[in-house]
């Protein structure tokens, strides 16, 4: 399986990667079990979670651990790489002179979220000053 | 005749001169600024339209009181002039066929947006005109210079309570008392590079000053903060055409705006940052040592003059 991102993810993430791909889905078990990867369990359990955290991978929990699964195709690995790291970046800096159309995707559900938690302030604010007239 | 042709050429390039230098001062100084503050700038509107327009008035005005005065006094009677004079002459002129070019661009394209927008409406001075249900039209929109007046579409009619879209109107006349389109069109007449993120901050400055003087108590406070939010919420934010102002753009603004709002109490309590007084008093000071040391400021005028053009 030939994964042609390099840039973001390490070696060790990007084989990780390609197995979990070619498997469809995997736990870390079932990884080690045929002899492949020669790794300690904790290893490749903590590069599937930062693989996970990145975004790259999803997981439903099973038993007292995870099965892991690609969230896109390899070739759709690097948009949705650089869509979660730009969603983060958005998240955590300032970026009032925002106006790059190559980020209007990534912007977009971070507006979406922002003004839902707006409205929600503003209602609460509402209930408050009605609450406060009655009492 | 010729001499007073070589008058308005040695005006233009003395102002073509001084508003290049003094813009370029501006916008380094600028930027130096909003490197060192972190965050929003709380300067009031009126300074930062006073600091934008400060190096063309200030050019102007130095031209008219020291620039040509210098030259009819110390300059003799003779018809040549420098090459460099006509150089920085034609300086001015790009510089003012730039500010034409962008303000007849600018009127051109708001017009058609407009036009647009209104369908076939016909709108008068101090209306509140429907638009119509022309895709990509802004919920609110102030457009106009002379007789300004707000364009309401018909979705905004429709998701607005009386209260918010009464609030958001009030919203749109402060800036309509501001004459703030005016204003616009007064950054177009006067172009140079690196001023668009003054302008942005101007903009931004101006849009929660039309908030905290459109509402005049918590209860109104939230129901514009809930327009806002709304208007947000079910139109695409874009940015108004260049010549008219619109009730939500950016949504950054329109968080900065609500958080604002909701907390109106200490907003309202709060003054923003008056830098006025570094704008003026410096120029108030220069000009009363030039008033007072006329004929020094004129000698000084003309050498420095003499030694840019050779």
């Amino acid at each position: 399986m030939a994964i042609t991102f390099q840039a973001q993810l390490g070696p060790l993430e990007r084989k990780l990667l390609g197995e979990v791909w070619s498997r469809q889905s995997v736990t870390v078990r079932e990884l080690l079990a045929d002899g492949k990867i020669r790794l300690a369990y904790t290893t490749v359990m903590t590069t599937l979670d930062r693989l996970y955290k990145k975004g790259l991978l999803d997981r439903v929990a099973e038993g007292k651990a995870f099965r892991y699964c690609c969230r896109c195709a390899p070739e759709e690995v690097p948009q949705l790489s650089a869509l979660t790291n730009m969603q983060r970046w958005i998240a955590n800096a300032d970026v009032s002179s925002l106006h790059l159309s190559c980020f209007v995707q990534a912007v977009g559900e971070h507006d979406v979220r922002l003004l839902d938690e707006l409205r929600a302030l503003v209602e609460n604010k509402r209930r408050e000053l009605k609450n406060g007239r009655h009492s | 005749m010729i001499f007073a042709v070589r008058i308005l050429l040695v005006a233009l390039g003395f102002f073509g001169v001084l508003y290049c230098l003094s813009s370029l001062l501006l916008v380094c100084g600028w930027r130096c600024f909003r490197f060192l503050s972190s965050k929003r700038s709380s300067m009031q509107p009126g300074t930062l339209f006073a600091l934008r327009l400060l190096p063309f008035a200030g050019s102007v005005f130095v031209t008219i009181a020291l620039g040509v005065p210098a030259f009819l006094r110390l300059e003799s009677n003779a018809i040549d002039e420098d090459m460099g004079t006509v150089v920085f002459c034609l300086v001015a002129l790009v510089i003012l066929a730039a500010g034409a070019y962008h303000v007849i661009t600018a009127h051109l394209k708001t017009s058609r947006l407009v036009a647009k927008w209104i369908g076939g409406h016909t709108v008068s001075a101090g209306m509140v005109t429907p638009a119509s249900r022309a895709s990509g039209a802004p919920p609110l929109l102030l457009v106009g210079i002379s007789t300004p007046q707000v364009v309401v579409s018909e979705a905004a009619v429709a998701l607005l309570t009386n209260d918010e879209l009464r609030l958001a109107l009030q919203h749109e006349m402060v800036h309509m008392r501001s004459r703030d389109n005016l204003k616009k069109l007064l950054f177009h007449c006067v172009p140079f590079p690196g001023m668009s993120d003054l302008e942005n901050t101007w903009q931004e400055a101006a849009e929660l000053a039309a908030d905290r003087h459109a509402v005049s108590n918590s209860g109104e406070a939230v129901d514009l903060a809930a327009a806002l939010v709304k208007l947000a919420q079910s139109t695409p934010l874009q940015n108004p055409p260049a010549l008219a102002t619109g009730l939500v753009s950016d949504i950054v603004l329109v968080k900065d705006r609500v958080e604002g709002l909701l907390n109106w109490n200490d907003w309202a309590a709060g003054t923003a940052q008056s830098g006025v007084w570094f704008i003026f008093a410096p120029a108030l000071a220069f000009s009363f040592y030039v008033a007072t040391h006329y004929g020094e400021a004129l000698l000084l005028t003309h050498q420095i003059t003499e030694w840019f053009v050779h």
